[in-house]
């Protein structure tokens, strides 16, 4: 839970960057476009029934964290996106706790044998 | 979900797993993804979200000439009169409303065991929740890639919508899995889906 939360957090700051440091061109192109992606995902993943979206998180980091260098950022915006994507990333290696039980989750819905009442 | 948490808790102790969700609770499930301190909440989202829309419509619509924006100055009024808003022949806030009043109403049908005897109903009600989300996403970008600006509202409804998505998913995913052991018994998944057999 607090893994999705900081995640959506980092989601807001990629979102606003551009406004708070006065980024313009690509730099505010990409961030205002990952930004709410990351958001998106993050939020959806904060029920336990779809925290596996989670894993989705990590294309977006994974982009954050390298594109600015191929585009040429500047250094410091360039580290600062970076380091919104790694831990945008990393954060979605996090499960978190699941309280409920859902019949055996999604993966039930392609089991040919009953599911167990795990997950 | 602080009702269906405290609810839980107070059980917990003293009922035993499968007792304490209810003779409605799917088969191994430790909730009832239908009961309504479940299914209240994301229709009383749906209803703010409607309000949203719909206020930003009148605006749209010229009814009324000007829009609530607290944070972004003249955003509000670049997003909600740029060519993308107006790309269909309805007002796109208008159809926000309209999609809202769907999800408040599809989550309305039904009782607490619904994820069981009408599936099609949660199916339509998860369908009508997930693309809403996407849709949301697309245009939160599209205001300020597009048009370099923000709207508070247009936000809030994003948010809103975003919030609805998990917890409207327990459900179908409750309903895909009985009609999943309908199809592992033999019996017939369309005549289930329209809670026939």
């Amino acid at each position: 839970m607090r893994a999705r939360y900081a995640s959506v957090a980092v989601g807001l700051w990629v979102m606003a960057a551009p406004g708070v440091l006065g980024l313009g061109g690509d730099e505010r192109m990409l961030a205002h476009i990952l930004g709410p992606i990351v958001v998106a995902l993050s939020v959806i993943a904060l029920s336990g029934v779809t925290r596996f979206v989670r894993w989705a998180i990590v294309v977006p980091g994974v982009v954050l964290a390298i594109l600015p260098w191929l585009l040429g950022f500047d250094t410091a915006v360039a580290l600062m996106f970076a380091a919104c994507g790694v831990a945008v990333a990393l954060l979605a290696f996090v499960r978190g706790p699941v309280d409920e039980r859902y019949g055996g989750g999604w993966t039930a819905l392609f089991r040919d044998d009953e599911p167990g009442s795990s997950t | 979900m602080t009702a269906r948490d405290g609810t839980r808790q107070t059980f917990a102790t003293t009922v035993e797993t499968t007792s304490r969700a209810g003779s409605a609770a799917p088969p191994g499930w430790s909730y009832n993804p239908s009961s309504w301190s479940d299914r209240l909440p994301i229709v009383l989202a749906a209803l703010v979200g409607f309000g949203i829309a719909t206020y930003l419509t009148l605006f749209q619509l010229k009814v009324i000439g000007s829009v609530w924006e607290p944070f972004f100055g003249d955003g509000s009024r670049t997003i909600l009169t740029s060519g993308v808003s107006r790309a269909l022949p309805a007002p796109d806030a208008a159809l926000g409303a309209a999609s809202y009043l769907l999800d408040a109403v599809a989550g309305l049908i039904g009782g607490r065991r619904r994820w069981k005897t009408m599936p099609w109903i949660v199916v339509l009600f998860g369908l009508a929740v997930g693309p809403l989300g996407a849709v949301s996403v697309m245009l939160v970008v599209f205001q300020p890639v597009l048009y370099g600006a923000w709207c508070t509202l247009c936000l809030a409804s994003a948010a809103i919508s975003l919030l609805m998505i998990g917890p409207a998913m327990d459900e179908m995913l409750a309903s895909l899995q009985e009609l999943r052991r309908v199809r592992r018994r033999g019996g017939s998944v369309w005549r289930a889906f329209w809670g026939l057999s």
